[in-house]
């Protein structure tokens, strides 16, 4: 089936992991299970009829959420030395290092947006401007 | 006693509704069978979520939910339901089911306002198509 060139075609997967991180200095941490969305932008193969093999995509989400799973994010990541493992800037942090890899094996692929939930009722999406 | 009213509110916003419902198909993927060797014929309990704009001051009732359940039942569900996709759709994969449905459902009374279809195939992954706003 062509490409309709007027809409566009994302493939969202979802990945868990469990961390925990200090939410005040001097207090003990706090853990969470993480939920992260990854979309993924792309004409889709005319070959396989796919964006991007759910495979492939789950290699490179993998790569990402095993250096945050079952880590104390304060003190293991040297990412979070310097900056505060907030939502934010894990969503932040998760979307950059996704974007690195994925620029480097599918860079035909766009990587729209992350979404990174730490409860049901709480998220933060970090969108490519 | 609040001082909000209609009069004072004078964002744009923009409105959309969206209905989900279920389709239940069999696949097999090409990287299935590459990566195993075997056929992969496997089958989903997925949903598809359709997504129309509202006109501004319409409600869900105006934009017609219940039009959109007969469009939906007679263009895709009845197509689609408990079917094997690869006889339907070239590869059965969810981008193609996805790109499908939306270019089925363009061409019907609601194509002007529909703006996307999602394909929940596992609560894993779900296929987003959505219409490129001015293109």
């Amino acid at each position: 089936m062509p490409n309709n060139p007027r809409i566009k075609t994302q493939i969202v997967r979802r990945a868990y992991f469990s961390a925990a991180h200090l939410p005040y200095p001097g207090r003990s941490g706090v853990g969470h299970n993480y939920v992260l969305d990854t979309f993924v932008e792309g004409s889709v193969d005319p070959q396989s009829g796919m964006v991007m093999p759910l495979h492939d995509l789950d290699v490179a989400v993998q790569e990402v959420v095993s250096t945050l799973d079952h880590r104390f994010l304060d003190r293991d990541l040297p990412y979070f030395q310097d900056t505060s493992p907030t939502l934010e800037n894990i969503a932040h942090y998760c979307f950059a290092f996704l974007h690195e890899i994925l620029i480097k094996k599918a860079p035909d692929l766009v990587l729209a947006k992350i979404r990174l939930l730490e409860t049901d009722d709480l998220w933060v999406d970090v969108i490519r401007a | 006693m609040t001082n909000f009213s209609r009069s004072t509110y004078s964002m744009r916003t923009l409105s959309f509704l969206t209905k989900r419902y279920r389709l239940s198909f069999t696949h097999a993927l090409a990287t299935d069978f590459i990566l195993s060797g075997k056929s992969g014929l496997h089958g989903h309990d997925a949903y598809i979520e359709i997504t129309c704009r509202l006109s501004a001051g319409t409600s869900a009732r105006d934009c017609g939910a219940e039009d959109l359940d007969r469009i939906v039942n007679a263009h895709v569900l009845n197509r689609l339901n408990n079917q094997h996709l690869n006889d339907i759709i070239e590869h059965g994969t969810g981008e193609s089911l996805g790109n499908y449905i939306f270019n089925c459902l363009e061409r019907t009374e609601i194509g002007s306002r529909l703006h996307s279809v999602s394909v929940v195939e596992t609560r894993k992954n779900r296929f987003n198509i959505e219409k490129i706003e001015g293109a």
